[in-house]
């Protein structure tokens, strides 16, 4: 039939159109094909990885050393013991661990095994420190050599410190050598490092018996495990916005489809009639006109589909250099090929299908002559109108006349809005709140973890100094911890302030971070019942305030009282806060970190999210570049024989565009102004249901400054936009249209 | 005969009120005449052209054509009597203006059982060297003349012009009123034509004249004169 090469032509005449169509759908498909396969790859490498590998279920320290046997016969499980201690030099710490056989076995990407004399790094520091193999690194004062790369199925995500938000491999890497080589450089270790590998029925019992048989000093299990769990929350994170994200620009697109489909087949209504009048039946339009959706879904799909493919295994490898993980198979996911091929396809078909059902209800007739007077007739009459000057009425009368074009304009704009803001908003409260909190709220600059519990006569605290205590619970009826730290009245390290600014004293009773208030949902006055992670007693115990802290899963009290109701004796502590580095022996120090190293973190990892946060920008500018630019057209293009009677009236260009057009500002401020809350509430259910069943929180406040930034990007975008299309109204001639009305 | 209307009548409401545009109108066309059909606007033109079409339906009556009662038939063999027996000549052209002038004449052949030659028919139009352009790069007359190669080259027993000349300038009127003729004499194909313009009557074998639905005269016009000297 010659007559299906109609749509071809008609596309390649409204070419930019189509275009941006086939782009938001391209955008969709690409979307859904970059996210799903990227993480579907890097999910399927960290189960093999994790399967493979034998990732620990849990780890734990001791101060004595334990008797594996008794443990692994009484609990059913198998332990491993593992060599491990920091090496720190010219600002950089190396955590080392001795290679170990059944639990967290290493894997080798790059070189060899290490021998004697020989260590592994992991891929992040390796990369950051510009190693090669073979390469000389000091390890406590003694030189080993480099012989590969090496990962850790317990250290995917490579950060230093459990409360740390990113990997900092410029000043912190893991270190994989022989045990003999860690014994030799080590040979009496403070502590005692196990992993298991097992389900433990009674896990409270099992601390239990640990801590009283061999002094437990930490206890980790794997789901509270940042090291493992962030990788998990960031790849589930992904997967679930990928589905969402595509389906929502496919949706829009569709949407914009139908409406250009109805203006491309109202336009050419004496032609499907005059299809008719020669013969043509009603399945044979039909068939030519589906081609439209047809030629759409495969440009917009196979592009994107491409594009997303090609662009996923780089993508995977960006998104793995987060992590440390190895890349150990190569995936085809067809299904995920298919969704991409197919989710576009329902409903472009589908608003392609009802865009020509309406008109397929005209009779022959109508369509030779036109639907236009019987469009005219719905014209809504809203009487409120009439009270404006005539230019604002008109435009008002456009605007109520598209008011589904209209609709589609704002929630483009909301969903850029979310997209944009959501981008600038996780990069305000990861850097500048984040650095704000340490800069406001933690006013040490060292923290030292001792390996007991005691009053520590043997170090003497200058007034630079505070000891704190900490125990951590479990949150009865919430799959979450919380880490509660025993503090001093009136502490000059850890300051606490209300929402209002309003400095919090700590008492008796605990105060807790804003963002795991929220999680748990209580408020000032709620009881909170905790059990000791190592003891399994259970407490009651009353929220005093809600404190202004962006991040943690932190609850503070009084020093003195908490050893009161812990059941400690007074003066005891675990730890020092310093604004002066203090020295304290090797033996009775467990951990200690600067806060410079997490700022020195945050800022170095400040670099690589401004690279998402660009692309989810472009990706947010884009989308409302074409969804204005498309909708504008249409109105332009359905309004030429208007347009050109009012410039035979003699109305000027500018006038003519705010009275067609005009309207469109209101819906991007609606769009904009409906986008701020619904930006905050997207934030927080992406966040609640990432964290929810780990032992992090974090709030994402909307900040002036995200608010702005997003507000200028899109206005931007906006008058670029119109201005483009502009240039239409200057092209319509008043004598075409004297002509065309004469016609 | 070949076209026999008994009693049609076609009434359109809107809302409460009823316009009768054909009331009990009963007529007969010979195969392989011209007709004119003239009248004012209102008069009921259009309406009987788009029920001789198979476009539209009558309220009441019947139509014969080539002893088939379209009348009676449902949407899928009107289709079947357009595609076999009618061509169409709208005033506007109603050309596809996304195929060239070639493929526009082609999407009619090809949905005929017995089409008439695509370039014969466009060289006979005098179009043969516009037909790879599209329509909009063509004069107004050209236009037309491709239109009436559209409906011809089905080789139908009918064709039914409206306005045919209503968009043209006077040399290309003629032009259009010269090839329907030839297509007449030609092919024997029966062509009516509806318009304003009295001075085509003068070539027509016979002019019916509607007003208010009814037809008012009948005349035969046994002073046929040939389309080239048709003038006004």
């Amino acid at each position: 039939m010659v007559i299906k090469r109609i749509p071809l032509r008609t596309m390649k005449r409204n070419f930019f159109q189509f275009l941006s169509i086939i782009m938001l759908v391209a955008i969709a498909s690409m979307t859904y094909t970059l996210f799903a396969i990227s993480m579907e790859d890097i999910d399927h490498n960290y189960k093999m990885f994790k399967d493979d590998y034998i990732q620990e279920d849990g780890y734990f320290i001791t101060s004595g050393n334990i008797d594996e046997t008794i443990l692994k016969n009484k609990f059913g499980i198998d332990l491993e013991q593992r060599l491990y201690f920091e090496s720190q030099q010219d600002g950089i710490i190396l955590r080392v661990f001795s290679i170990s056989e059944r639990i967290n076995k290493v894997y080798v990407s790059e070189g060899k095994m290490p021998g004697a004399g020989e260590v592994l790094v992991d891929r992040g520091f390796f990369q950051a420190q510009k190693f090669s193999i073979n390469d000389e690194i000091s390890v406590y004062g003694k030189k080993f050599k480099i012989s590969g790369i090496g990962y850790l199925p317990d250290y995917i995500y490579a950060i230093k410190n459990d409360q740390d938000l990113l990997p900092n491999p410029e000043h912190f890497g893991v270190v994989m050598m022989l045990n003999s080589d860690a014994q030799k450089l080590f040979p009496a270790f403070p502590v005692n490092y196990y992993s298991y590998k097992g389900k433990v029925d009674n896990i409270d019992e099992f601390k239990s018996f640990i801590n009283s048989n061999w002094g437990l000093l930490k206890f980790v299990e794997k789901a509270q495990n940042p090291r493992i769990i962030y990788t998990e929350m960031k790849v589930e994170n992904a997967k679930d916005l990928t589905l969402p994200l595509s389906l929502f620009i496919i949706i829009v697109s569709s949407f914009i489809l139908f409406i250009v489909m109805r203006r491309i087949i109202n336009a050419m209504h004496a032609e499907i009639g005059t299809l008719y009048s020669m013969g043509y039946k009603q399945r044979d339009v039909f068939k030519v006109f589906m081609r439209f959706p047809l030629y759409i879904w495969l440009f917009g799909s196979f592009t994107g589909i491409l594009l997303g493919y090609f662009a996923a295994q780089p993508f995977a490898e960006y998104y793995r250099s987060f992590f440390s993980l190895p890349k150990l198979a190569n995936i085809f996911p067809w299904e995920h090929i298919l969704i991409a091929l197919f989710m576009p396809a329902i409903f472009i078909f589908l608003s392609g299908y009802l865009a020509l059902k309406n008109f397929f209800k005209l009779t022959i007739i109508q369509m030779l002559h036109g639907v236009d007077e019987i469009k005219f007739g719905k014209l809504p009459a809203i009487k409120l109108f009439d009270k404006f000057q005539f230019k604002t009425r008109i435009m008002l009368k456009y605007g109520s006349r598209h008011i589904a074009r209209e609709l589609i304009l704002i929630i483009g704009i909301i969903f850029s809005t979310i997209l944009m803001m959501y981008g600038m908003t996780a990069k305000d409260s990861v850097i500048s709140g984040i650095e704000r909190a340490y800069n406001e709220n933690f006013r040490y600059n060292y923290i030292y973890i001792l390996n007991s519990i005691s009053s520590h006569p043997e170090i003497k605290l200058g007034n630079y100094a505070e000891p704190y205590n900490l125990l951590t619970f479990d949150i009865q009826d919430a799959k979450t911890s919380i880490m509660i730290y025993g503090i001093k009245d009136n502490s000059d390290m850890i300051k606490l302030y209300d929402e209002k600014g309003k400095e919090i004293s700590v008492s008796d009773k605990i105060v807790i971070s804003k963002p795991f208030a929220n999680k748990l949902g209580v408020k000032d006055g709620d009881d909170i019942k905790i059990k000791n992670k190592f003891t399994g007693e259970e407490y009651i115990i009353k929220v005093h305030k809600v404190a202004n802290l962006p991040v943690g899963n932190n609850g503070y009290m009084e020093l003195q009282s908490f050893n009161k109701i812990f059941g400690y004796k007074q003066n005891e502590y675990v730890g020092i806060f310093s604004q002066q580095k203090i020295d304290i022996s090797m033996d009775l120090l467990f951990e200690s970190y600067t806060k410079s190293e997490l700022l020195t973190t945050i800022k170095s990892s400040a670099q690589d999210i401004s690279k998402t946060i660009g692309v989810m920008a472009f990706i947010a500018a884009l989308l409302a570049l074409l969804i204005v630019n498309v909708l504008s057209s249409l109105t332009l293009n359905e309004n030429k024989k208007n347009i050109g009677i009012l410039k035979m009236l003699g109305y000027k260009e500018n006038d003519i565009f705010k009275m067609v057009l005009g309207f469109n500002y209101i819906s991007f401020l609606t769009g904009f102004v409906a986008g701020i809350p619904l930006s905050k509430f997207a934030m927080d259910s992406l966040m609640s249901s990432a964290t929810k069943d780990i032992d992090f929180s974090m709030s994402l406040d909307l900040t002036l400054n995200s608010v702005l930034s997003t507000f200028i990007i899109l206005i931007a975008v906006f008058l670029i936009s119109r201005f483009s299309v502009r240039s239409k109204i200057a092209k319509v001639m008043p004598v075409e249209i004297l002509r065309e009305q004469m016609d | 005969m070949f076209v026999r209307a008994e009693n049609i009548s076609r009434i359109y409401r809107l809302g409460k009120n009823e316009t009768k545009a054909l009331n009990n109108v009963s007529f007969e066309f010979d195969k392989g005449k011209i007709y004119t059909l003239i009248g004012p606007s209102g008069s009921g033109k259009t309406t009987l052209f788009n029920i001789l079409g198979g476009l539209d339906r009558a309220d009441g009556g019947k139509i014969f054509v080539d002893g088939k009662e379209i009348t009676s038939m449902d949407q899928k063999r009107l289709a079947e009597y357009r595609r076999d027996y009618v061509g169409f000549v709208f005033q506007f052209y109603n050309l596809i203006n996304g195929l060239t002038v070639y493929e526009n004449v082609m999407s009619s052949a090809s949905l005929s059982k017995n089409p008439l030659n695509v370039d014969m028919v466009l060289n006979m139009m005098d179009v043969y060297s516009e037909k790879d352009k599209f329509p909009f790069g063509l004069s107004g007359g050209q236009q037309q003349r491709v239109a009436i190669a559209r409906a011809v080259v089905k080789n139908p027993s009918l064709i039914l012009c409206d306005e045919p000349t209503g968009a043209l300038d006077y040399e290309s009127s003629k032009l259009v009123l010269q090839l329907l003729e030839d297509i007449n004499r030609q092919f024997g194909t029966t062509i009516i034509v509806i318009t304003h313009n009295l001075a085509i009557s003068k070539m027509a074998d016979a002019t019916m004249r509607l007003r208010s639905g009814k037809i008012v005269e009948f005349s035969d016009n046994p002073q046929k004169i040939p389309a080239r000297e048709v003038t006004w």
